[in-house]
């Protein structure tokens, strides 16, 4: 091969030039080297396996209680002005005693949806968990239907273990190398199945909105703050409508008051 | 450097040699071999990799699903008013007119799933609501106890021996077709073949070791239970009826030492505490017994108050665990890897009915050959070998009396609870469970008089606190190996200086079933096994059981009888005691 050549001009000096012995080798167990390349390859290709198990979580318990406690507030009134016009009372929001009482199917189908998401930011939420709770659980008031005294159901509810516990368990991912998200924040809805439309709930009423009622911060009014601890298996639920968090669901029940469009 | 090449100029290679330009040919070679193309190419075989997966996860997610099945078999009477209230009450006319309430506990103090109650006798905490009764744990075989002290009555005759002993025997002489035959009656299973050999506690002319003749006696099932030697006219009074005594397998005569069987208990360890399994109530699934329900009338209770009454429920449930259970390097109590894991379900008992304790432990335990009769003197508690370590608490109320009541407390990981009876053979590689293991409770007779008499060994109710759940399987065959093949045996193989070979068993892969239909199959998800078991939950009562009954007066009375469950011929038995029972009347009054 010409390009290989080289060419040694004579010269005054003795010239010397070294050539390097031909020598052949290997790595040492290349097949093993090449065992790992192929499982790195192969996992590449098609993916890890993935844990998709879920785990139970639990509201963690406050002075030796569990039980979740929610209120949610129908308004009726002629003004947003004043707190008072929310009601824990379903028929704040068209159902009559006899719907309630009876359980007509526009009462039983209706239902309220909390929905959890990564952010509070609307542009940049992702919805990873709803809860039911449907209106067949929740505590009783007394009213009178025509003459009679009868108890009908309230949108109010105590959830725990047992009894009412549709919605107080929390079923997430067990592990957190898939979706991390160690904070949740919760929005609410009522399903009004009488007239088939979703009634979209505040964590404050608008009569606490300074100025315009329907001008407000939606991250601010529109969630509640859910701590998981996946050690522990157990959950928190925050108000971080102020500065400082405040825990709710406990001895504070955690408050929704139906809004009010313009 | 040796491999230098030395350029010599022209000029001087020889005399008068001309001076010209030299040069050397030299190549830059280097050699390559690619790769075959079988290593480059790999097939990605979905089948293969989740095979590869499974085989390797040592990651385990048990389910159970358990459906406790129990008789509620006692009835009593109490004074303590929560109580009295919230009986299923028998004959209540009678009781209405003596003012003494005899009745059954409700349901719930079976359950596993105790309900909210106004009964103003315990704060119901909803989180505790499946913890009241009952306490659940996930535990491990992981040792064996050898010098673990063991009693056997009949009533008439006993043994107090140590499971390395063996398993106990009661001669009798007996003639089979025409020979003498020494017949010895085991308290459990034997696991002899005709054939092989046992070593005797007892010895004749210095010799313990004696070859199995026939089994049985001639009856159904007595093969299982009874084993004979022939008796070739032994003198003298070792053989005589009613000697006790203990024996030890011996498969192979000409390697005694190492065919012989070994005896103990299997020693579980709890690995989970009280609140890491989640149980809930099966949704669409009942067990196959009715619920009985009944309405008590407000004029046939002690507090006038109608209600409901429920003797036995159906309920199903399931037990979760809340975090993944990783078995990688645990060892079973053979030191092989673990291939069982247990659901153990103990009695709690915190709403006082049960447990009273005496020589500081509320449970008895004992194994099956223990349950044969009616109040048998193992479970008195006087009789300090069938204490368990189980603590107790307790806590006073008054309401009607002051009563103490008393309930077990919690175990936690890393407690250690008796186990199953078991015997090993190095030669088989096998495991047998002679006598499952049983807890034994009874009723706190100061709280809640079951007895007509004040009693130290009160009817009770029995339950086997383990329910196995199979998560490997060992190969029906015995595979050997030479000393020199050390490196291909597994840790748990078994050396043989008379064979001079290595036994074990294999460890079937999971998917794998051999002809027998041996072999786990459960689902693989999520880089975790999924091994699945249901099974009942017997509390097994002493117990009364109608044998018939009669109508007088409009009046059905029912006829029960009190007899034990039943494990094995010698165990079993009726006694002639009745204790009528009558259904509630009905009147004009209501």
């Amino acid at each position: 091969m010409s390009v290989n050549k080289k060419i040694l001009l004579s010269g005054s000096v003795d010239n010397s030039i070294n050539i390097p012995v031909d020598s052949q080798w290997e790595l040492l167990d290349v097949e093993t080297d090449i065992a790992l390349f192929e499982e790195r390859a192969i996992k590449e290709l098609i993916g890890v396996d993935k844990d998709f198990e879920l785990n139970r979580f639990v509201h963690a318990d406050y002075q030796d209680k569990s039980a979740l406690n929610y209120e949610f507030y129908f308004h009726e009134g002629p003004n947003l002005t004043s707190e008072s016009n929310w009601k824990i009372d379903y028929r704040n929001i068209g159902f009559t005693t006899q719907e309630i009482y009876y359980y007509a199917n526009s009462f039983k189908n209706s239902f309220f949806k909390l929905d959890f998401y990564d952010s509070p930011i609307e542009s940049e939420q992702t919805n990873y968990i709803t809860v039911i709770i449907p209106t067949q659980q929740g505590e009783r008031m007394t009213t009178q239907m025509q003459t009679t005294n009868v108890l009908i159901k309230k949108p109010q509810y105590i959830l725990n273990y047992v009894g009412d516990k549709e919605g107080f368990f929390i079923y997430w991912l067990k592990k957190r190398n898939f979706i991390d998200v160690t904070r949740f924040y919760m929005t609410a809805k009522f399903f009004d199945a009488k007239v088939g439309q979703f009634v979209r709930m505040l964590n404050r009423p608008q009569s606490s909105i300074p100025g315009n009622k329907f001008n407000f911060s939606q991250s601010q009014y529109l969630y509640y703050r859910v701590d998981m601890d996946y050690e522990k298996r157990t959950y928190m639920i925050y108000d971080t409508f102020n500065v400082t968090p405040q825990r709710v669901g406990g001895l504070t029940p955690i408050k929704w008051y139906e809004y009010i469009n313009p | 450097m040796t491999n230098g090449t030395t350029i010599i100029p022209s000029r001087l290679r020889f005399k008068s040699a001309p001076t010209v330009d030299q040069q050397v040919n030299f190549d830059l070679e280097s050699k390559e071999n690619e790769l075959t193309e079988y290593d480059r190419i790999a097939t990605v075989n979905l089948a293969l990799l989740f095979d590869a997966e499974r085989q390797g996860s040592t990651t385990f997610r048990p389910t159970f699903k358990i459906s406790p099945v129990y008789d509620n078999a006692y009835t009593g009477t109490t004074d303590y008013n929560p109580f009295l209230y919230n009986l299923w009450y028998v004959d209540s006319a009678s009781s209405f007119l003596s003012t003494t309430w005899r009745g059954f506990p409700q349901y719930y103090e079976f359950e596993f799933f105790r309900p909210n109650l106004v009964d103003q006798h315990i704060p119901y905490t909803p989180k505790s609501a499946y913890t009241y009764n009952w306490t659940y744990y996930l535990s491990l075989p992981f040792e064996n106890n050898y010098t673990k002290d063991l009693f056997w009555t009949d009533s008439i005759n006993s043994i107090s021996w140590k499971a390395q002993d063996g398993i106990p025997f009661i001669i009798r002489n007996t003639t089979n077709n025409g020979t003498n035959d020494i017949s010895f009656v085991c308290i459990s299973e034997h696991n002899l073949n005709v054939g092989e050999y046992v070593e005797l506690s007892i010895s004749y002319d210095n010799n313990n070791l004696f070859q199995v003749n026939t089994l049985g006696d001639g009856t159904f099932g007595s093969d299982l239970y009874i084993f004979n030697l022939r008796n070739v006219g032994y003198t003298g009074n070792t053989f005589d009826n009613d000697v006790v005594g203990t024996f030890k397998k011996i498969i192979d005569i000409t390697n005694s030492g190492e065919s012989k069987s070994s005896y103990y208990i299997k020693m579980h360890k709890i690995i989970t505490n009280s609140n890491d399994l989640i149980v809930t109530k099966t949704g669409f699934e009942e067990t196959p017994f009715s619920s009985n329900k009944k309405f008590e009338f407000s004029s046939l209770t002690p507090n006038n108050i109608s209600r409901v009454s429920q003797k036995n429920s159906s309920s199903v449930y399931t037990f979760t665990l809340n975090y993944d259970l990783d078995i990688r390097n645990i060892l079973d109590n053979q030191k092989r890897p673990l291939n069982e894991i247990f659901l153990t379900i103990i009695n709690k008992g915190f709403s006082g009915y049960f447990n009273k304790p005496t020589q500081g432990t509320g449970v008895k335990q004992g194994w099956q050959f223990n349950i044969l009769e009616l109040n048998n003197l193992y479970w008195d508690q006087n009789n300090q070998i069938s204490n368990s370590d189980i603590p107790y608490s307790s806590y006073t109320k008054t309401n009607g009396s002051t009563e103490t009541f008393y309930y077990n407390q919690d175990l936690k990981s890393g407690d250690t609870i008796c186990g199953d009876f078991c015997e090993w053979n190095n030669i088989t590689q096998e495991e047998r469970i002679i006598s499952p293991y049983y807890h034994k409770i009874a009723y706190n007779q100061d709280v809640f008089k079951s007895e007509p008499s004040p009693t130290t060994n009160p009817s009770g109710f029995y339950y086997s606190p383990h329910i196995g759940n199979v998560i490997r399987v060992f190969s029906d065959y015995i595979e050997t190996g030479e000393l020199e093949n050390v490196d291909g045996t597994p840790s748990w193989a078994f050396y043989s200086t008379q064979l001079e070979q290595f036994r074990w068993r294999d460890i079937y892969s999971y998917g794998f079933k051999d002809g027998l239909n041996r072999g786990v199959d459960f689902p693989f998800l999520n880089f975790a096994h999924y091994p699945y078991q249901a099974d009942l939950f017997r509390v097994i009562s002493d117990g009364g059981y109608q044998i018939g009954g009669y109508i007088e007066n409009g009046v059905e009375y029912k006829e029960y009888k009190t007899r034990g469950p039943e494990f094995g011929p010698i165990s079993g038995f009726s006694l002639g005691a009745t204790t009528l029972v009558t259904q509630p009347i009905i009147d004009e009054c209501e």
